[in-house]
C-alpha cells in the first residue's frame, strides 16, 4: 500500500514539475526520503542498461533509445533528466504502474559517474557501459584514478561489462575478468605514433604504474597499449571501427557494416560504436542497428549549425573543466581547410557550482589552432586574461588574436571583423550566452 | 650567465596543467637577461640535484605519488643539501608531502618534520591565502584527501577555503627557499606576486649583485585580480 501511495506522489510530483517546467530530481528525491528501497520493490525489466564515463554520456544513451525503439522494443529512461540517483528514481517511480511493475522491454540508464555506486544498490544492471574515463570537471571529480575507483564500487560480478578498450584507465575493469565485451578503434588514417598532447595520461600503465608502450594513438591517451610488466592492454574488440574516414564520414564496423554519419568526429564514431555493442547483445539485428545510425542526427545539440550574417557558423559545445572534450572540438576545427575564425568563451566555469578554477585551461591544447585556414581568434568573457596568457605560450602568430571580456565586444568583432566560417568552442554554461546575442 | 630549471616527475606529477609554472619562469627569467635551460626528468632517470638552480615537483594522483617517493628516496642526501643550502625549490599538490616525516604511517624523505594522514573523503576548495613572504595574497585552487599535522614551517595563512588540517588555520611549507604548498596547477601563472618573488630569489641566488627588471603582465595581472575579486565575493572572507 505505502509503495503505490509513494509512486502515485511520484508520478503527480513529476506533472506538476513538468507544467512548472522544473527539473526531474524532486519526485525521486522525496520517494527516496519516505522509503529508501523504494526501487527495490519496483519489478524492473532484465534488460537494464547502465551507461557512464567521463565523455559520450548522454550521446550514447540516446543512441541506445533510438536504436531499440526504431526496433519495436519499448525503452525506460531519464534522457530529460538527472543522471544521479534521484532523477534515475523519478523516471523508474514515473514509468511503472501503480503496482510497482515497469511495463518496458528494456530500461536504458545514464548514470553520473559518481553515483552510479549509489544508483546500482537498488537493482542489478544487466549491462554496464563504460564510455571512457579521464579528467573531468576535477573541482568536484578529484582525478580519475579516483572516480576509476568509485565506479569500481558499484561493479559485481554479474554485470556484463561493456568497455572501451582503447581507454587504459576504464578498460581496467575488464582486467582478468570474464564477462566482458570490449569495443575500440582499429589503427586507421588518423591515427598517430606519438601523443602530441599537451599531457600524456597513459604514460603509465594505470594498474602497476609500469612505463606502458603505444602502437599508436588515436587522440590523447586513447589508442593501442600494453604493459610488459603486468600485461594489461588493448584487448582485441568485440565490436570494432575497422575503418574511419572522416572526410567522407563513412565509418566501418567488424569489417561488414558501413554507416554514414551525420556529425564527423571521432567521439562521435565511438559514441556509434558503443551503442551498436550493446544493442547488438541485448538482441537487435545488426543490419537493422545500421539502418537507424546512419545519417543519424544526436537530438542533445552538442553541435548546432547556423548563419551569421550570411556565413556558416557551427558551435561545437564542449565541456569547461574537461581538456578532452576541448581538444576534441580543436581538433575538428583544425581539420578546416578554408579560411576560419574561432570563438572561444570562458565566461562562467560552472553553470552548477562556484569555481574561478583555471588551471584546466594548460591542460587544452589549444595548440592545434595553430594552422594556416584559422585566420582569427576571439577570445571573450570574464575568464578571458587566462585565456590570453594560456595562449601566450601556443605559439600562435598574436595578430590572430582578438580578446575581451565584453560580450557584445565579441558579436561585433565575429560579424564585423571576421572572415570565414566562424567555429564556437564554449561550454553549456556559456553557449547560450553566444546564441542569444545573434 | 645560466640558470638550470628542473621540472621532476613532469609526466606523472601533472594532473592540472603544472608546466605552466615551469613556462612562465623560464619566459621571466628570461626578461631578466639570463640564459634558461629546462630539464624534464621522471622516473628512473639519472640526474645529479646540485646541478640545478630551481627544482619544480606538480601534483600527482595518490598512487603516482607513492610510486615517485619510491624514486624520490634515493634522492634523499642530495634534496637535503639542496633545500639546507637555500636553493630555490616549489612543490604543489600532494608532491610537498612527500618531504616530510611519514604518509599515512608510510615513510616519507624526512626532510621535515611534518605527517601525513589520508582522509576519508576528497575535499576541494577554492582558497585565498596570506603569506608574510607576500604582500598580496595568493589565490588557487586545492584537491586533496590529506591532513598534515606537525607543520613547523607553515607558508601561508588561510583567509578562504581550506588548510593543512581542519582544526588550524595555516597551509603550506616554507623553509629557507623550499616552497610547498597544496595550490593546484599553474601557481605562478595565476599569482604574478608570487613568480616575481620566486624569480628574484632564484636570479638572487646565481648572482648576488642582481638588480630585477620589472616584470609586468597584464593578463596575469587582471586574471588574479579578477579571481581575488571572485572569492572575496563569496562573503567569506
Amino acid at each position: 500500500m505505502k509503495r503505490t501511495l509513494i509512486i502515485l506522489l511520484a508520478k503527480i510530483l513529476y506533472f506538476i514539475g513538468k507544467l512548472m517546467g522544473k527539473g526531474s530530481s524532486m519526485p525521486g528525491q522525496i520517494a527516496l526520503k519516505l522509503d529508501k528501497n523504494i526501487l527495490k520493490k519496483i519489478k524492473l525489466p532484465e534488460d537494464i542498461i547502465v551507461v557512464t564515463g567521463s565523455n559520450g554520456k548522454t550521446s550514447t544513451t540516446e543512441l541506445i533509445c533510438s536504436i531499440l525503439e526504431k526496433n519495436g522494443y519499448t525503452v525506460g529512461c531519464n534522457r530529460e533528466g538527472s543522471n544521479q540517483t534521484e532523477g534515475v528514481t523519478t523516471m523508474i517511480l514515473n514509468s511503472c504502474n501503480l503496482k510497482g511493475v515497469v511495463q518496458k522491454d528494456v530500461m536504458v540508464i545514464e548514470s553520473d559517474e559518481r553515483y552510479t555506486r549509489h544508483t546500482l544498490k537498488n537493482f542489478n544492471a544487466k549491462y554496464l557501459v563504460v564510455t571512457n574515463l579521464y579528467r573531468d570537471q576535477m573541482t568536484r571529480n578529484g582525478h580519475p584514478e579516483l572516480i576509476y575507483d568509485i565506479v569500481k564500487e558499484a561493479i559485481d560480478d554479474n554485470v556484463h561489462l561493456i568497455l572501451n578498450t582503447d581507454d587504459p584507465l576504464s578498460s581496467l575493469y575488464g582486467y582478468k575478468r570474464e564477462n566482458v565485451t570490449y569495443f575500440g578503434m582499429n589503427e586507421n588514417g588518423l591515427s598517430t605514433k606519438e601523443n602530441d598532447g599537451v599531457y600524456n595520461d597513459g604514460k603509465y600503465c594505470p594498474n602497476c604504474k609500469h612505463p606502458m608502450t603505444y602502437d599508436y594513438y588515436h587522440y590523447a591517451h586513447i589508442g593501442s597499449y600494453h604493459c610488459e610488466h603486468c600485461e594489461h592492454e588493448r584487448k582485441n574488440p568485440d565490436f570494432a571501427l575497422t575503418n574511419v574516414d572522416l572526410d567522407t564520414g563513412e565509418i566501418e564496423i567488424n569489417n561488414k557494416y558501413k554507416i554514414q554519419m551525420n556529425l564527423r568526429s571521432i567521439y562521435n564514431a565511438y559514441n556509434m560504436l558503443a551503442a551498436f555493442a550493446v544493442t547488438s547483445l541485448v538482441g537487435v539485428k545488426e543490419e537493422e542497428i545500421v539502418r537507424v545510425l546512419t545519417d543519424y542526427v544526436i537530438k542533445n545539440d552538442r553541435v548546432q549549425n547556423f548563419e551569421i550574417n550570411g556565413r556558416e557558423a557551427m558551435l561545437l559545445t564542449s565541456k569547461h573543466e574537461n581538456s578532452i572534450s576541448y581538444d576534441q572540438s580543436l581538433m575538428y576545427v583544425a581539420r578546416e581547410k578554408e579560411d576560419c575564425t574561432v570563438v572561444i568563451i570562458v565566461d562562467a566555469v560552472s553553470r552548477k557550482y562556484f569555481t574561478s578554477e583555471t588551471s584546466w585551461l594548460w591542460d587544452i591544447d589549444f595548440e592545434l589552432l595553430n594552422t594556416p585556414a584559422v585566420k582569427k581568434i576571439v577570445l571573450a568573457g570574464k575568464y578571458v586574461h587566462d585565456l590570453v596568457t594560456r595562449f601566450d605560450y601556443t605559439g600562435i602568430d598574436k595578430n590572430k588574436i582578438v580578446a575581451t571580456e565584453d560580450l557584445d565586444d565579441m558579436m561585433r568583432e565575429v560579424k564585423e571583423k571576421s572572415v570565414g566560417k566562424v567555429y564556437i568552442v564554449t561550454c553549456f554554461s556559456d553557449r547560450m550566452k553566444f546564441i542569444d546575442r545573434l | 650567465m645560466q640558470i638550470k630549471i628542473l621540472h621532476l616527475y613532469y609526466d606523472i606529477m601533472n594532473l592540472y596543467g603544472e608546466y605552466g609554472n615551469v613556462k612562465i619562469l623560464e619566459t621571466a627569467i628570461k626578461e631578466q637577461g639570463f640564459q634558461v635551460i629546462v630539464e624534464k626528468k621522471s622516473l628512473g632517470d639519472e640526474l645529479s640535484i646540485n646541478d640545478y638552480d630551481f627544482i619544480y615537483l606538480g601534483c600527482g594522483t595518490e598512487r603516482n605519488q607513492s610510486v615517485v617517493l619510491e624514486d624520490l628516496k634515493r634522492y634523499q642526501p642530495d634534496l637535503k643539501k639542496y633545500i639546507e643550502e637555500s636553493k630555490v625549490m616549489l612543490a604543489t599538490g600532494n608532491s610537498y608531502e612527500m618531504f616530510g616525516k611519514s604518509i599515512e604511517g608510510k615513510e616519507a624523505l624526512g626532510i621535515f618534520d611534518f605527517e601525513v594522514s589520508r582522509t576519508k573523503d576528497r575535499v576541494t576548495s577554492d582558497v585565498i591565502y596570506k603569506s608574510k613572504y607576500l604582500e598580496k595574497e595568493v589565490v588557487g585552487f586545492v584537491n586533496k584527501m590529506s591532513n598534515i599535522v606537525h607543520n613547523l614551517n607553515p607558508l601561508f595563512e588561510v583567509e578562504f577555503g581550506i588548510g593543512e588540517n581542519e582544526k588550524n588555520n595555516q597551509e603550506g611549507v616554507k623553509y629557507k627557499s623550499f616552497y610547498g604548498t597544496y595550490v593546484s596547477g599553474p601557481i605562478l601563472v595565476r599569482n604574478p606576486e608570487f613568480l616575481r618573488h620566486l624569480v628574484k630569489e632564484i636570479c638572487c641566488t646565481k648572482d648576488t649583485a642582481f638588480q630585477m627588471k620589472e616584470i609586468y603582465h597584464e593578463n596575469e595581472e587582471k586574471g588574479y585580480e579578477l579571481v581575488l575579486k571572485e572569492l572575496k565575493g563569496r562573503g567569506s572572507v
